[in-house]
C-alpha cells in the first residue's frame, strides 16, 4: 500500500490533500521508513505499540484503518480499504458534502453565511 | 465460517495477505483453544465422535496455514487461498450427531461448531436453538462467548442474550454483555449497541478484554463508546494531538481544509 500512498501524495501533490498517518510501528523503524523515502507523508508515532493512545482511542483493531476526512472536517468514508473514486469526488467538491446539492453549497456562500471554520 | 471469512477478505484486499492468515490462524487456535473436552474417562459416544471430526478438520486447517506461511510469492499464496479446509463437507456428520441426543455435552460441541460453520445464519438457526435450549451452562459456552460475535450471524444475540440472562458470573456476563454490544455496533444498532456498552464501562473495570490482554472491558467499551459517539461516517472528525518520530508536535487539525487521508498503519 505505501507505493500507492507515496504516488496519491506525489499525483495530488496541486490539490488540496493530505496524508496523514498514524503508526504503530517501533520508533526506527518508522523512522527508516521515513529515512528511506519509504512514507513520504506527516505521520503521528503512536508509542510503537498498536495499542498506542491514538490507535486505541479511535478503537482501531485491524489495520490498515482508513479514515476520509472532508474539507469541513466530516468524517465520510471509513474502512480497511481506501475508496479513492470517493476521494477524488471530495477532491472536486468545492465546498463540503456531496450529499448535499452543489448549487445549496453555491446558496449558502454567496449569502455569507458560512460559519468559515 | 463464511462470514468471518468475509471480514478477512475486507483486511486482505488491500494490501496484507500473511496479515490475514495470522488472522484465520488466530480464530482457529481461539476456537480450537475453547473447544475443551472433558476428559476421556468421562466423555460420552457423542463427545468422542465430534472431537474426532473436529481434529480431523483442524488437521488440515494446520496443514494449510503452514503451506500458506511458507508462500514465497503472493502469486503463490493466492493460488493457495482457495484451497483452504472447509468445514462444509462435515457439517451432515455434526448435525446428526448434535440431534441424535441434543441434551448430551457432545451436541452442545456439535452445535458451537456448527453455528462458526454456518455459511449463512439459517443454516446455524437449529444449532443455536440447542444451545438455547440445553447448553446455556456449560463450558462450552463460557468460552465461545468472546468470539461467538464474529460469525455476523444476527440470531446469535439470542443466544448472547439467554446466556445473559442466566449468567450469575459478573466476569463471564460482562463479557458476554461485550460481545452482544459489538453485534449491535456491526449492525449499525448504535442506540442498543451504546446502552449495553455504557452497561459494560460500569462493569468492567477489573476484567481482561481477552485472556493476557492489558485493556480490560472498561476500557475497551470506552473506545468503542468514544467511537460510536464521534467516529461514525458523518461526525466531525475529533482533533488529534500527538508527535512525529523526532517528536515534533502536531495536529490532525493543522490539516483542516484539506481533504484528509487518515491512515491507521504499521508492519509491526
Amino acid at each position: 500500500m505505501l507505493p500507492h500512498e507515496r504516488s496519491l501524495v506525489n499525483e495530488l501533490k496541486n490539490k488540496p490533500f493530505a496524508i496523514v498517518g498514524v503508526n504503530s510501528d517501533p520508533q526506527d523503524k518508522l523512522r527508516t521508513l521515513i529515512n528511506n523515502k519509504r512514507v513520504t507523508w506527516p505521520c503521528f508515532f503512536d508509542g510503537g505499540d498498536p495499542q498506542g493512545p491514538i490507535a486505541s482511542k479511535w478503537n482501531v483493531s485491524s489495520w490498515p484503518t482508513i479514515y476520509l476526512i472532508d474539507k469541513k472536517g466530516i468524517i465520510r468514508f471509513k474502512d480497511h480499504y481506501l475508496d479513492e473514486k470517493l476521494l477524488r469526488q471530495l477532491l472536486e467538491d468545492g465546498t463540503a458534502s456531496a450529499s448535499r446539492p452543489a448549487i445549496d453549497d453555491g446558496v449558502i456562500k454567496s449569502k455569507g453565511t458560512q460559519s468559515g471554520k | 465460517m463464511k462470514h468471518v471469512a468475509n471480514g478477512i477478505v475486507a483486511v486482505k484486499r488491500t494490501h496484507k495477505l500473511s496479515k490475514s492468515v495470522a488472522l484465520v490462524a488466530l480464530l482457529f487456535s481461539l476456537l480450537n483453544s475453547s473447544i475443551q473436552l472433558s476428559d476421556a474417562s468421562t466423555k460420552t459416544s457423542i463427545e468422542s465422535q465430534v472431537e474426532s471430526i473436529q481434529k480431523k478438520y483442524s488437521a488440515e486447517n494446520e496443514a494449510w496455514i503452514r503451506k500458506m506461511r511458507a508462500c514465497k510469492s503472493k502469486a503463490e499464496e493466492s493460488k493457495l487461498l482457495p484451497l483452504s479446509p472447509t468445514m462444509t463437507k462435515y457439517v451432515p456428520r455434526m448435525t446428526t450427531l448434535m440431534k441424535s441426543a441434543p441434551k448430551d455435552p457432545g451436541a452442545g460441541t456439535a452445535a458451537l461448531w456448527l453455528v462458526t460453520a454456518a455459511e449463512n445464519p439459517a443454516q446455524a438457526h437449529d444449532a443455536i436453538g440447542i444451545l438455547k435450549k440445553y447448553h446455556l451452562r456449560s463450558k462450552t459456552m463460557d468460552d465461545a462467548i468472546t468470539f461467538l460475535w464474529f460469525t455476523r450471524i444476527p440470531e446469535v444475540k439470542d443466544l448472547l442474550k439467554a446466556y445473559i440472562a442466566q449468567q450469575p458470573n459478573k466476569t463471564l456476563k460482562t463479557t458476554a454483555t461485550f460481545s452482544l454490544a459489538k453485534m449491535f455496533a456491526e449492525e449499525n444498532a448504535s442506540v442498543e449497541a451504546i446502552r449495553l456498552f455504557e452497561e459494560v464501562a460500569r462493569n468492567g473495570k477489573d476484567i481482561p478484554e481477552r485472556k493476557n490482554s492489558v485493556r480490560t472491558l472498561e476500557e475497551a467499551a470506552n473506545s468503542h463508546l468514544f467511537e460510536l459517539r464521534n467516529l461514525l461516517v458523518g461526525k466531525k472528525a475529533p482533533d488529534i494531538q500527538g508527535t512525529d518520530v523526532i517528536g515534533k508536535q502536531f495536529k490532525l487539525s493543522d490539516f483542516a481544509g484539506k481533504v484528509i487521508m487518515l491512515d491507521f498503519f504499521g508492519f509491526w
